[in-house]
Order: structure tokens, then C-alpha cells, then sequence
């Protein structure tokens, strides 16, 4: 067989990123404009404020420096604050912490950006000394729910479930109604493959996820993982005919009903719908409905939004033949969201399809560190092995997801298993297992490419029979018209092709 | 009096008074405050602001008298109070004159060569003292911050201005006010409007927050309030400092928690020595951004007021003594 791509149903479940992320991406704003007022401080407020610039123009010194800035963090800069700030950087004596605040408030005035000091999540090592680093302050100061989320997500992406979940689970006893940590909850689970515990989390914190559209979208789309239908929906299509919350807060909710009328069907609403979420998409909105838009005719996303989402990026490129594009995008989505099988699933399978094997097998190790126990991954990375004829690896990885595959997809396990057979110099094995799984696919797709990949590693063996077969293969891609296949010809060597 | 200096760079007062550093004919010195009731006579609304100010006047007179016969030594001294009438224009000026200091904490700490960790732990263990002083008279001051800890000599510090003290079951002129002191130096639940109906919680663990936030001041020139919304995004900062955030205070707490752990853990990593762990531990129990958690715990499960002092006063005093031996690195300059 081959590499291969797991065709499910898209769910617009939360991303799930640090804090300094979520923030980036506008996922904590208030959910209603009128909320996102922001009002000046009072004159008599400022008063104080005042007082402490007077004193800062008489003494110019260090502590009335200090004072002068800590009283402008609060209720806004005066024309003296960056001055006091430069007294405080140039100030020898100046302790580290007045130091950093200065030199912030300075990077705030010039505008240049703080040094970044998050954890780079394609790092392995920076992730480690982060959950040791997480691990530490909280041994310090353990009520502190939001670090506790984040080591969920960090133990997540080293592939520790079991201390996700208590880590998460102490979080969500801390701040139970906290959207950035129920969201980040949902997608544990989900990702846990238990979308009932996600569905559970939410309903334990139903008076706030019914007037949170951020959290009403993943209540619903968490149930449609489980395979149920959310409680709430009912409440979430009168909040999007009230109007009352800004788009941007709604866009994920309508791209969860949209996704619900896609599946029941309703082209035409899903249409609408998505079209609506699409006014101030997030992030995720923009994904959904790019992978929407190829099951759904005329549904049509901007560039510019596009360009707005690795994911939405890299599907939009897989369609063309950005091989570079798609790869790069892929890359990018899996840093954003490293524990997700998902991208890495993705990127294997193009990476293997445009026979980029270093890639694909880089890929699939990625997604395998958070997901050691995944099936396709485990054949992903086994086939991009064995057709760089590391055929023992290749054994190995195979035969932990022969274990654990389910049996309908059994005949792709078989497949790639016959590639290996021939790749260790065991034609007639390899020839077996191939046409054993061929006998078992239903999908034609499938079926068409273990025939194209058998005869490939057959005209590498010299049979004689295999250059017939390969046209009769070549005709029959040619007729369907499936746009993979005619990328996976380029597995037949070249004699067979002419 | 018979002459007035001009007014100081570091004297403080509301917008309507007017301070000054005079002598009396002895050649004793004294610093006056004087409420400007000319000044607020131009303002659009001088009726209301006039009896604003009266009322102000005599809260905190009465209070610093209360104070003087409850011999708080670490309260700065009322010497005398009264009015007098401008010969020129007629006007009163109601007038409170007290004993003078060398300056304020900042100034001292300016003044120095080098960090005195004794020095500035007793600095803190002073400000406490006056603090468990007001609020064993069942007063809580309400405006402690750097400017407001005058220092005298070398040896003493004292707390001063208690025009915004809220006192138990008497009615001050700005207690409808959610922030009653400098809203520089409030604590986060009073910008955030978060104001629970308990004297208690209301107004001595806003005491011990200022406190806990002068401390941090004095080893490293920042301030609690200032590091907690600087490490908040707009989003999640109140609505009417800088920030967008309009929900109830106990949804936006798990993210003050997060910038408070990190502020804590500056401190104490500023802090070198055998008892730094200890000193970030008394900030910690006095700045929690959730009010109810602030002070000790033991007594609050006893059900016993966990606002009081009494501990922390005794812990900085050894601290000093320490620090003075050396336990505690001359290193946070």
C-alpha cells in the first residue's frame, strides 16, 4: 500500500495554544462590543499620577523614577515616563525587576517588540526544560490554574496522558468556568479520543458555556465527536439570530452550525453559514470552512484569510502542485499545534505521495511523539522508511500498527507490510500481503493505488508480467480523474511509465 | 507660625490642599497642610466639593487625634490644628501641622550608597507597626505607598496622610469610592470594582496588599499593581486603567494568580540570601490578588481575623535582626 491520509469529519474543536498565543489570536476579547469599552482614568484618579511626575522633574532620581513609571503602567504614560524609564536602565543600581519594567515600558514607547522568551514548540529540548520549568513554579505556588493548563499542554506534546489529565483536571477544579481553560480541556480530550469527557467538562460549566459563544462552538462541536448532539444548540442558533456578540466572537460557533448542516446535508445553509462566519473569521473558522469549501461547491475564501491559517494554507496548496507550499505550511500548523496527529498525518502522506520520504518520516515522528500509539502514523512513517530501504524499522513500526489498527483498515496495514517484504528482498511474500489487502479494500481510490504500488515494486524486481500491468494501472488512473493518483504514478519507474 | 518655606518636592497632598514646611517662632520646624478653599471655590460644583473637603477636614483630624492618644508611635504626629482667616481676601484656611520628617522612603533610599537590606527591612517592619497600630483602633489607612512612609532620622519610619482612612462603623466623607487611595497603588480587586460588603476584607486586606506592595517597592523599586496589569494583556486589563475587561473580578483572578506567581518569583530571585524564601513568602500572603486569601491562613480557619499583623511584625523584625548579621545579602542593588 501506501502512505495514507485519514479522511474525517472536520470538527471546529479549540486550538489549543499557550496563553501569550490565545491572547495573540484574540480568543480571550470580550464576546459583545459594548464589553470592549475602554475608558480613561478619572482626572482625581490621575492625580497621583501628576504628583509623582512633579517629583521626578525635581529629583530626576532612582526611586522617583521608579515610582513615576509603576503609577503610568497603572493609568497611563506622561510625556516624563519614558525619561524615568531611561533613569532606570542607566541607573547601575537599579534592581533587575525595576530594570525589566523599564526596559518594557521603553520597548512599549519605541515600539519594537519585547524579547519573545516563549518556548519554541518545534524544540523538543526547550519543551522539556519548560515542563520541568512549569513543574517547579508550581511546586512553589500550586493554585495557580492557568500554569497548570499549560503543563497539560506540554505533557500532551510529549505524549504523557495520564499526567495531561491530572494536571488538567487540577486546573479545571481551579478555575472552572475559565474559558481559555475549558477550551484547552475540550481539545485534551478530544485528542485523548474521549470527546464524552469533553462533552461532561462542558456541561458541568453549562451557565457560562450558554452565553459564551467561544465556548457554545466547542460544546457542539465536542458532542459531534462523540457522535452526539449537543444540548445547546437550540441556544446557539438564537444567540447568532440575537446578533448581540461581535463576529469575531461568533465565528467559530456559526462554522460549528454550519458544519452540522453540512453533515445533515443542507449545502445551501451550511453555505450561508459559513459564508457569515467567514465576516471575522479566527483562526480555526478560516480552516474549517477551507476544508468545508472542498466538500461544499461555491464556497469561496479570500487569499488574504487563507494566508491567515497553516492549516487552511496547506490544504489550499495540497489542491495544486505546491509541493514546497504545502510542506512548509504543514510544518508551520504542526508547530502550532505539536501534540495534533492531525498535521502530522497530513504532511506524511503528501511528503510520502510527492516521494519526499526524509520528510514524511519526519513528519510522522513528530505526530508520533504525541501520539505513539496511532496507527496511520506508525504506517506512514513505517512506508517512508521502507521506500529509503530501511526495511527493519520499517518491520518494527508495521507490526505495532498491525497491533493496533482497527480491522477495517487492516488491508493498509497488509499493504505496507508487502512493500516491506519486497523492499527485505522477499518478493513472493511481498506480492501475497499486497494482493491479499487489494482483495479486502473496498474504497476504489485504495485499491487502485496497492495495485499501482504492487506493480511498481514488481517492475523493480524484473517481473515480467508487471510493465502490462502497469499501463492497464495508468489507464485506469487516467480515468478517474483522482488528482492523487496521478501524483502517485510517479511511484512506477520510468521504463513502466513509457 | 511665623514664616512658610516653599512647598516640597516630595510633600503630597488631594488636589484642593496646599503643604508647606514652615517654623515656629522657636525655630521648631513643622510641616503644614493646608486646604485650598479658595481653589475648589472656582470649581463648576464648589457647594458639593466645599462640604466634601469640611467633612474630609475633620475625618481625618479627628482621626489623627484618636491616634495621638492611642500613642501610635508609628503614625506620623499631629501637632496642631485649627483655622485661620486670610487678612487679604478673607478666605479660611482650615490648617493640620505635623511633626516634620527628613523625607520620604524614596528619598532615603536615593540617599544611600549602597542597599541596606537591615535598613530597609526596618523600614518595612516601621510601616507595619503603624499599620497594626490603625488597625487595632479598628482603622484602616487605605493610602500606603512610598510617598506616604516618612522617614525620620535614621532610625525611624513613620506612617503619614491619613486623609483617605476609612474607620469601622464611622462614616468617612470617600467611602462610597471604590478606590479610596491612590489608584496607582490599589489592589487589583478595587480597579476591577470588586468591593465585598466585609469591613474586614474590604479595607485591612487593602492595607495589607499596600503593604505587602511597599515592601516590594522598597527592595526593588517596582510596585505590585503596576507589575500585575503590566503582565496582562488589554484584554484582561479593568476597564478603566488601560484595559477592555468589564467581567465579574473572579473570572479575570486565575490570570492576576499567573502574573503574581511571576512576580513572586522575581522577588524572590532578586532576594539573595539564607531568608529571601521567607520575605517573598510574607509578600505573597500579603499581595494574593484574591483578597480572601491574603494574611494568615491558620487564623483564618480558626475563624479568627486573619488580617492581623501581629506575626509578620515579629518575622521582619527578625529579618532585620538577621540582615544586620548578614543572613540577608546587601545584594538586591
Amino acid at each position: 500500500m501506501s502512505a495514507a491520509e485519514r479522511d474525517t469529519q472536520r470538527q471546529v474543536i479549540p486550538r489549543w495554544r499557550d496563553l501569550v498565543s490565545t491572547i495573540a489570536h484574540r480568543e480571550l476579547e470580550p464576546v459583545r462590543q459594548l464589553d470592549s469599552v475602554s475608558f480613561l482614568p478619572s482626572d482625581e484618579d490621575r492625580e497621583g499620577l501628576h504628583q509623582r511626575e512633579r517629583e521626578f522633574e525635581d529629583h530626576g532620581s532612582l526611586s522617583f523614577a521608579a515610582d513615576l513609571v509603576s503609577a503610568s503602567l497603572v493609568l497611563g504614560p506622561t510625556p516624563r515616563t519614558v525619561a524615568a524609564a531611561r533613569v532606570m536602565v542607566d541607573d547601575p543600581r537599579t534592581p533587575e525587576m525595576a530594570r525589566l519594567t523599564a526596559a518594557s515600558v521603553l520597548h512599549q514607547a519605541e515600539g519594537s517588540p519585547e524579547p519573545d522568551n516563549d518556548v519554541d514548540a518545534a524544540d523538543q529540548a526547550a519543551r522539556r526544560r519548560a515542563i520541568r520549568d512549569l513543574r517547579g513554579r508550581l511546586h512553589s505556588n500550586p493554585r495557580n490554574a492557568i500554569k497548570w493548563a499549560e503543563l497539560a499542554r506540554h505533557y500532551t506534546t510529549e505524549g504523557h496522558a495520564r499526567k495531561a489529565i491530572n494536571a488538567m483536571r487540577l486546573a479545571l477544579a481551579m478555575a472552572p468556568a475559565d474559558r481559555f481553560i475549558l477550551r484547552g480541556a475540550v481539545r485534551l480530550w478530544v485528542h485523548l479520543r474521549e470527546p464524552d469527557v469533553a462533552v461532561d467538562v462542558l456541561k458541568a460549566a453549562r451557565s457560562v458555556v450558554v452565553t459564551d459563544p467561544w465556548l457554545l462552538a466547542s460544546d457542539i462541536a465536542a458532542a459531534a465527536t462523540a457522535g452526539r448532539t449537543s444540548r445547546n444548540i437550540r441556544t446557539a442558533r438564537q444567540m447568532v439570530t440575537q446578533g448581540r456578540h461581535t463576529p469575531f466572537a461568533m465565528s467559530e460557533l456559526i462554522s460549528a452550525l454550519a458544519t452540522l448542516e453540512l453533515v445533515a446535508g443542507q449545502s445551501r445553509r451550511a453555505r450561508k453559514l459559513f459564508r457569515s462566519a467567514l465576516a471575522d473569521p479566527n483562526e480555526n473558522s478560516i480552516a474549517q470552512a477551507e476544508w468545508a469549501s472542498q466538500h461544499l461547491t461555491g464556497l469561496d475564501i479570500d487569499a488574504d484569510q487563507i494566508e491567515k491559517s497553516a492549516e487552511a494554507r496547506a490544504r489550499d496548496q495540497s489542491v495544486g502542485d505546491d509541493v514546497e507550499g504545502t510542506l512548509g505550511s504543514t510544518w508551520e500548523w504542526l508547530i502550532d499545534q505539536p501534540f495534533s496527529a492531525e498535521p502530522a498525518i497530513f504532511g506524511s502522506y503528501h511528503a510520502s505521495m510527492w516521494q519526499r520520504f526524509d520528510e514524511g518520516a519526519r513528519f510522522a515522528k513528530e505526530g508520533l511523539r504525541a501520539n505513539p500509539r496511532d496507527w496511520l502514523l506508525l504506517n506512514n512513517r513505517a512506508f517512508c522508511l521502507a521506500c529509503m530501504d530501511q526495511w527493519a524499522d520499517a518491520e518494527r513500526l508495521i507490526r505495532e500498527a498491525e497491533h493496533l489498527a482497527p480491522t477495517e483498515e487492516q488491508p493498509t496495514v497488509m499493504a505496507t507490510q508487502g512493500l516491506i517484504r519486497f523492499r527485505a528482498g522477499d518478493v513472493a511474500a511481498g506480492r501475497d500481503l499486497y494482493e491479499q489487502a487489494i482483495a479486502q479494500l473496498d474504497d476504489r481510490a485504495q485499491r487502485i493505488r496497492a495495485e499501482l504500488m504492487l506493480t511498481s515494486e514488481l517492475v523493480r524486481a524484473g517481473d515480467p508480467t508487471a510493465p502490462q500491468a502497469a499501463q492497464r494501472i495508468i489507464d485506469q488512473i487516467v480515468g478517474s480523474s483522482n488528482r492523487d493518483l496521478m501524483i502517485w504514478i510517479a511511484f512506477l519507474p520510468r521504463q513502466a511509465r513509457l | 507660625m511665623l514664616g512658610q518655606v516653599p512647598r516640597r518636592p516630595t510633600d503630597t497632598g488631594g488636589m484642593f490642599s496646599v503643604s508647606y514646611y514652615s517654623e515656629n517662632s522657636d525655630g521648631r520646624a513643622a510641616f503644614v497642610k493646608a486646604l485650598d478653599y479658595s481653589a475648589a471655590m472656582r470649581h463648576p460644583n464648589s457647594a458639593r466639593l466645599l462640604q466634601a473637603m469640611t467633612e474630609s477636614y475633620n475625618f481625618e483630624r479627628d482621626l489623627l487625634d484618636s491616634c495621638q492618644r492611642q500613642r501610635m508611635s508609628r503614625i506620623v504626629r499631629l501637632l496642631d490644628s485649627g483655622s485661620i482667616t486670610d487678612p487679604q481676601f478673607g478666605h479660611t484656611v482650615d490648617y493640620l501641622v505635623f511633626e516634620p520628617a527628613d523625607g520620604d522612603v524614596r528619598r532615603a533610599l536615593d540617599d544611600m550608597d549602597a542597599f541596606d537590606t537591615g535598613w530597609a527591612l526596618r523600614a518595612c517592619h516601621h510601616a507595619a507597626v503603624g499599620l497594626q497600630q490603625l488597625h487595632s483602633a479598628l482603622v484602616a489607612h487605605q493610602d500606603v505607598k512610598p510617598s506616604n512612609l516618612l522617614v525620620f532620622g535614621e532610625f525611624m519610619a513613620k506612617l503619614g496622610d491619613l486623609g483617605r482612612s476609612s474607620r469601622q462603623g464611622t462614616a468617612a466623607p470617600h467611602d462610597p469610592a471604590a478606590v479610596r487611595g491612590d489608584p496607582a497603588y490599589a489592589p487589583p480587586e478595587l480597579l476591577y470594582g470588586h468591593v465585598d460588603p466585609d469591613w474586614q476584607v474590604r479595607c485591612q486586606a487593602c492595607d495589607l496588599y499596600l503593604l505587602g506592595s511597599l515592601i516590594l517597592f522598597i527592595f526593588t523599586r517596582t510596585q505590585t499593581t503596576a507589575e500585575l496589569l503590566r503582565r496582562l494583556p488589554t484584554v484582561l486589563k479593568p476597564a478603566q486603567f488601560g484595559g477592555t475587561f468589564g467581567g465579574p473580578y473572579p473570572t479575570v483572578l486565575p490570570y492576576l494568580i499567573n502574573a503574581f506567581d511571576e512576580v513572586t518569583e522575581g522577588f524572590e530571585k532578586q532576594l539573595a540570601g539564607k531568608r529571601a524564601g521567607e520575605l517573598a513568602t510574607h509578600f505573597r500572603l500579603l499581595c494574593h490578588p484574591d483578597p480572601t486569601q491574603r494574611g494568615d491562613e491558620k487564623r483564618r480557619q480558626r475563624g479568627q481575623n486573619p488580617y492581623t499583623l501581629e506575626r509578620l511584625i515579629s518575622r521582619l523584625d527578625v529579618l532585620r535582626r538577621d540582615a544586620e548579621v548578614g543572613f540577608l545579602r546587601k545584594s538586591t542593588s
